[in-house]
């Protein structure tokens, strides 16, 4: 009788067997964490949105703040307060004291 | 082979895992998959903020652009009496507080130290300096409120123009009253969500309506020709101790109002601190009898008629004539004047008889209303009074001559400015105004005034007239010689009334008034100063006067106004 040898080189499936359960389970996972990444995005976003508002709000403030200051200083009693404490004085030009450049050219003696 | 005692092990804490994880995953089931209505509303309120948004109230300018009104971000210190207490630190808040704000610290604590309150203001409008202090101090049960405060940076210059917005940012008084309905905005609103630690999630929002900002309000008024004015009227009152005095300048052909003011006046800044005699704006809410500038309407009423001419003679009597019973003297003995002289000397019977002998009552009254004496004239502030002048059948035997004279009729100083700016402009009365236009943030324009014509008392023959007859008042011999402005030639009236008191006229306190305008061959600005009880001198003509030549020197420098380019130089000093 002839013995038949078994063959042990086992040809060997090509590729890579996954689970079934276990790929749902990390393709799952990915989703996950894929969507958790976004949503700490959108938070994160969110917070530097805020900080902004808040920075642009702050900046607002601060500019009517100078505009307030600045209208205070510019104001006719303040003006003159200043001149008086550097000693100078000063008018409205009258009509002899003002020359003319061209007569089409329109006036502009107000500040 | 597991031991048997080791599988046992296993298997317990296994059981336990299993009901851990399984309790915690349905409870988690429960709060987020299936909640009750009852909690689910309760999570909602909790994590809910609804917030309105602060708005800021719209600017006014003057009319070149400058502000005069204008909100800030400020904050209120506010302080929560009961954390306060539960932490036992009122007395070391108080006296923390009491260092940085100039306050006594028992004042503090009294406020701080109130059981069950909550809430408690400290101090208002905080500077920023100050905030960054009592920041620093990390005080418990102490924290910043934030709110929009009116500011009027110029202080109490245009005081009775603006007015001013109380402490809810409504319009109280002028033109923050007139124009409340532009210039208060519309609050913004949000609605979210908070996070555990009471943050707001950006990504929750579910309402987020911006604020809407007031309309900004463009005044007729110009900052530096208002100060001028109020400088001179500073000046007299302290020069003549007067109760008060104020005066106008306004634009004969448009009706513009250049300046206004009043005294005594308010700083609006703090207006919770002033009175109502300050805040009262004389120039439109104060009526007084106008005594002789009243001669200036008998004398171009008796003109548009043809009933006299400049040149027709009056028989002044000698300075007394006796009327109905009744004695009117002269304040000099004339004898024949001409029209044109009976309103230069300011004869008092000259102007009586014109009503009186030529006039006649019924067409006399009727001047004065189509003067408008007796009625408001329109102007865009709230109190304008319209005067006292009683019906014509109700006139008494010499009302007629006493009202040709400035008495028993009352009126404001802008009716009178109106009369003498009818003349200027060709008879043709223009309402006054003092809001330009009002213009939203996007730079819609909402509201624009227009010169409107309110009336045509007299013709242009008339008016022409008149001018010259009112030039002649500041020349030699005339009561306005000290309204003279230098290069200019000025035509005006002045006043000088006894202040009515108890059925009769007081010997001693007058209404000085003077009434002009220039140039007077194209008139552009009318001004009328009025003074009110000057002391010791007493007379339109050495009171109010010399402060119509002080602010129209200015003014007429200031606008450009010089005769040879008079029309030209106020369009560009406009622009």
């Amino acid at each position: 009788m002839r013995i038949l040898r078994t063959n042990r080189k086992k040809k060997r499936a090509a590729g890579f067997m996954i689970p079934l359960p276990f790929a749902v389970v990390m393709l799952a996972s990915v989703f996950s964490l894929g969507y958790l990444g976004l949503e700490i995005r959108c938070e994160t976003l969110g917070e530097q949105l805020k900080e902004l508002e808040a920075r642009r709000k702050e900046a607002h403030d601060k500019r009517l703040y100078e505009e307030a200051r600045w209208a205070n200083m510019k104001s006719p009693g303040q003006i003159e307060k200043v001149l008086r404490r550097h000693r100078l004085t000063m008018i409205w030009p009258r009509q002899d004291q003002i020359v003319f450049v061209g007569e089409s050219e329109p006036l502009d003696v107000a500040p | 082979m597991i031991d048997k005692r080791k599988r046992g092990r296993l298997l317990t804490v296994a059981l336990l895992l299993l009901v851990s994880f399984g309790g915690l995953g349905y409870r988690l089931g429960d709060l987020h998959l299936a909640p009750s209505d009852l909690r689910r509303n309760e999570l909602q309120r909790l994590r809910c903020v609804e917030k309105t948004i602060m708005v800021h109230r719209g600017r006014i300018y003057d009319r070149r652009g400058n502000p005069v009104a204008l909100d800030l971000s400020l904050k209120d210190l506010i302080a929560d009496p009961e954390q306060i207490r539960k932490a036992d630190q009122v007395e070391s808040v108080s006296r923390s507080l009491a260092r940085v704000l100039e306050m006594d610290p028992r004042e503090i604590a009294e406020r701080i130290d109130r059981p069950g309150r909550r809430f408690e203001r400290v101090r208002r409008f905080m500077e920023e300096s100050e905030v960054k202090q009592v920041s620093k101090l990390g005080l418990p049960g102490v924290y910043f409120r934030e709110v929009s405060a009116r500011y009027y940076p110029k202080d109490s210059l245009m005081c009775h123009i603006i007015g001013f917005s109380d402490h809810d940012g409504v319009g109280s008084s002028g033109v923050e009253q007139t124009m409340d309905r532009f210039l208060r905005g519309c609050p913004g609103f949000l609605e979210s969500r908070m996070d555990g630690r009471r943050r707001e999630l950006y990504g929750c929002r579910i309402q987020d309506v911006a604020p809407q900002e007031g309309a900004d309000v463009h005044l007729t008024l110009d900052q530096h020709v208002q100060y001028v004015v109020e400088k001179a009227l500073d000046k007299i009152m302290e020069e003549h101790r007067a109760l008060g005095a104020w005066a106008i300048i306004q634009r004969v052909r448009t009706g513009e109002i250049l300046a206004m003011a009043s005294r005594p006046a308010f700083d609006p800044n703090k207006f919770f601190k002033t009175s109502e005699t300050e805040r009262l704006n004389r120039a439109i809410g104060y009526v007084y009898e106008p005594g002789s500038t009243m001669k200036i309407l008998t004398i171009a009423a008796a003109l548009n008629e043809g009933l006299v001419t400049p040149s027709t003679v009056i028989d002044c009597e000698n300075g007394a004539w006796w009327h109905q019973g009744r004695l009117l003297r002269d304040h000099h003995s004339y004898g024949k004047l001409s029209v044109a002289d009976t309103l230069k000397k300011s004869s008092s019977i000259g102007a009586a008889k014109i009503a009186v002998e030529r006039i006649g009552k019924t067409l006399f009254s009727d001047y004065l209303t189509r003067f408008k004496i007796g009625s408001k004239l329109g102007i865009d502030l709230p109190g304008e009074e319209s005067g006292i002048l009683h019906a014509v059948d109700k006139w008494s035997g010499i009302s007629c001559s006493r009202i040709a004279i400035g008495q028993g009729v009352s009126m404001t100083a802008l009716q009178m400015l109106g009369v003498l700016c009818a003349i200027g402009n060709g008879g043709v009365m223009m309402r006054p105004y003092v809001v330009d236009r009002v213009v939203a943030k996007d730079g819609a324009v909402l509201y624009e005034s227009e010169p409107m014509e309110i009336g045509r008392p007299i013709d242009r023959n008339t008016a022409e007239v008149m001018k010259r007859l009112l030039a002649r008042v500041t020349e030699d011999g005339g009561t306005g010689r000290r309204a003279r402005v230098d290069g200019y030639a000025v035509g005006g009236k002045t006043g000088t009334a006894q202040k009515p008191e108890s059925g009769g006229y007081s010997e001693t306190d007058y209404m000085a008034s003077f009434v002009g305008f220039l140039p007077v061959t194209k008139p552009e600005i009318g001004i009328i100063v009025v003074v009110d009880r000057p002391q010791p001198l007493h007379t339109g003509g050495a009171v109010a006067a010399p402060a119509f030549a002080e602010i129209a020197d200015q003014a007429v420098r200031y606008l450009g106004l010089f005769p040879a380019r008079t029309a030209q130089a106020l369009v560009a000093s406009s622009q």
